[in-house]
């Protein structure tokens, strides 16, 4: 039987198992008496093991057997769940998956380490120690057939099929085609000055936007998918630093584009990373500020109308803004003056700035700052934003608003010069026409008051190596974003209005350059760049 | 007209396995389960000539979900699918009326050869 047909299937099978794996193993070690978790566990291992031997990877069967064999010892009882059983589960579930990854690649398989299986086999649990006066958690007993029901059944629903994700992206691709094509017969409705031919093109935009957001609604994966990966990393560094974490995650089923889902991983872990490592203080610490000594972390993902929100909030002893002040002045990023100005939510976006950092120490799992401004650049790579709030003694928050879809983008059109160019409008917080006798000037820059507080004026034109715009009436356009947790003008030539664009990435060399996330179509034909202002400014 | 099968697996892996061993030998896969449940309610829906059932799944194991078809349709043909070391199945399992086991990983030929001697048998 020609096996090399089932190899996709067998990948992507084997890998949901070992997701649902190692969700388990920290699922029980936060609570040992999670119902269905060790048999979920030893079904895991299980399928694993007879998927690998149907496939011929006898390296996979040997470890996932191994696995399975440790699971049975501890739903038969003999064996107690703890963190050594899960250390080895979890060991085994990076070596499977390092193997999955050489057989996708085609490459001869790395064999696991050869005690493994022996380690397993011959594992008993280290003698309690200190902790002895904690009450033994509940055995693990056979899930009863009442919490058999209660689990959620992972049952392929006859109305449902499994589509390639590249048809996915095609599908996105298309409507997108279809949406600049829209705008374009909107152009010559409008020209031709034909009613009718307005009203059928403005009732097919209806229809394309319709037809957008049920192809998004496909893209969506739930929260879910990259959990895993985040209470792999909270357990792990909570284990390094010695602190005692409970790691909670709500909104696992909120569903979130898959592109936008991959790109998420990185800055989420980097929050968290910095929540255990920075934001949490020892239990000593803790216990002498009247703290519970476990301290919690929370990932909470949320819809609101339109956008998703994702925030990671620690109570742990949170972030001064006076300090973070202090030390970017200490740092020279930032001048005594401006430190003035600063309110203290700007103060704590002062962390976003490349370079910045108010570690006490930098230990080898994070600093936070040393990648808080790439965490705040992939974010508004998707078309969100990050704020950060935080209680000195109580904890922080950082929250993540993030828009539903970036394929099909609302962006303010500019005009520079002889380039036009898009912002998205999420990254927009107002435009304005500043007359000339608004403009001061403090020291070399050019300032403007705006609610009550200096925002200083910068030149797209200047930025983007364009002649400067002239102004002949003494008006300036500009619109206000927020670079480095300041609010800036961006003055430009013209203010262009807002398009429905659908991007693209640029291919090579443009997509090297600095400060371009891509381009669109307009309705009348002409290419416009969409601008990463996070990556320019 | 064709000897209709139900597989029960709860891997998509093996199911797609088993349906292409099936289909290539001529029989007319009917029904598909991914658990014990499932196939408890699909059986009754289906009635199936054969089921090809795995032992190991979540929302009643095979075991269970042999015992209701069983009790549901006696004259039921189920072909236990299971893995090695799980032996000691196989006695309770045709106790309870099970007619014939396979062993994973399948063997195309001896998949075929057991689901034709309990399709006749």
């Amino acid at each position: 039987m020609d096996m090399t047909q089932y190899k996709a299937l067998f990948l992507s099978e084997s890998r949901e198992y070992l997701r649902a794996i190692s969700e388990q193993v920290v699922a029980l070690e936060q609570s040992p008496s999670e119902p269905g978790a060790v048999d979920t566990l030893f079904r895991g291992a299980h399928s694993l093991k007879g998927m690998a031997a149907s496939m011929e990877y006898g390296e996979v069967v040997v470890v996932a057997h191994s696995m399975e064999d440790l699971m049975a010892r501890v739903r038969d009882g003999g064996l107690k769940f703890e963190a050594g059983v899960a250390d080895l589960l979890l060991e085994g579930v990076d070596l499977i998956d390092a193997m999955l990854n050489d057989v996708e690649a085609d490459r001869p398989v790395t064999p696991p380490p050869g005690d493994y299986a022996q380690r397993l086999a011959g594992y008993t649990p280290p003698p309690p120690r200190k902790k002895a006066e904690k009450a033994p958690p509940p055995p693990a007993a056979p899930a009863s057939p009442e919490a058999e029901k209660a689990k959620e059944a992972p049952a392929l629903d006859a109305g449902t099929v499994r589509v390639k994700t590249e048809l996915l992206d095609h599908l996105i691709n298309l409507t997108g085609e279809l949406v600049t094509n829209k705008n374009r017969l909107l152009n010559v409705a409008r020209e031709a000055g034909s009613q009718p031919l307005n009203d059928a093109v403005s009732e097919t935009g209806k229809l394309l936007r319709a037809l957008h957001d049920e192809v998004m609604k496909v893209r969506l994966m739930p929260f879910e998918a990259i959990c895993d990966r985040f209470q792999r990393s909270v357990r792990s560094l909570a284990k390094k630093s010695g602190k005692e974490i409970q790691f909670e995650i709500t909104g696992r089923d909120i569903g979130l584009d898959r592109g936008t889902l991959e790109q998420l991983v990185d800055p989420l872990n980097h929050i968290l990373r910095n929540a255990v490592d920075h934001g949490m203080e020892e239990s000593a610490e803790r216990a002498a500020a009247g703290k519970p000594e476990k301290g919690v972390v929370r990932l909470c993902v949320s819809r609101d109308r339109d956008r998703i929100v994702i925030s990671v909030s620690d109570d742990g002893r949170g972030m001064e803004p006076q300090r973070m002040i202090d030390a970017a002045i200490r740092k020279g990023v930032l001048t005594p003056e401006e430190g003035e100005f600063l309110s203290p939510r700007q103060a704590l976006m002062l962390s976003c700035i490349p370079g910045f950092s108010t570690a006490r120490e930098v230990t080898d799992v994070s600093g936070r700052g040393v990648g808080m401004d790439a965490v705040n650049a992939a974010i508004q790579k998707l078309g969100g934003t990050l704020e950060i709030e935080s209680e000195p003694g109580v904890g922080s928050t950082f929250t993540l608003k993030l828009p539903m879809t970036i394929a099909i983008i609302h962006a303010l059109v500019v005009q520079c010069g002889a380039v036009k160019g898009a912002v998205p409008v999420t990254a927009v917080l107002r435009t304005v026409e500043l007359s000339r006798r608004q403009i001061e000037t403090v020291g070399k820059r050019q300032m403007f008051q705006l609610d009550g507080e200096t925002v200083p004026l910068l030149s797209l034109n200047r930025v983007l190596g364009l002649p400067l715009g002239r102004f002949p009436n003494g008006i300036l356009p500009l619109f206000v974003t927020e670079a480095k947790g300041r609010r800036v003008g961006i003055v430009v030539d013209r203010l262009l209005g807002q398009h429905e664009l659908f991007v693209k990435p640029f291919g090579r060399p443009l997509s090297r350059m600095a400060g371009l996330a891509g381009g669109a179509t307009l309705g009348d034909g002409e290419i416009v760049t969409i601008l990463d202002l996070a990556d320019l400014l | 007209m064709a000897t209709t099968v139900m597989i029960v697996d709860d891997s998509l892996f093996m199911r797609k396995m088993l349906r292409d061993i099936l289909q290539e030998e001529g029989y007319l896969v009917t029904a598909e389960a991914s658990d014990g449940e499932e196939a408890v309610r699909l059986y009754r829906e289906c009635r199936p000539d054969l089921v090809t059932l795995d032992i190991v799944m979540p929302n009643k194991t095979g075991l269970e979900a042999l015992q209701e078809i069983m009790a549901f349709d006696p004259q039921a043909r189920v072909v236990m699918c299971s893995a090695i070391g799980q032996e000691s199945f196989t006695a309770t399992a045709m106790q309870t009326g099970a007619r014939a086991f396979i062993l994973k990983p399948f063997n195309p030929e001896l998949v075929a050869r057991v689901l034709k001697e309990t399709a006749q048998g």
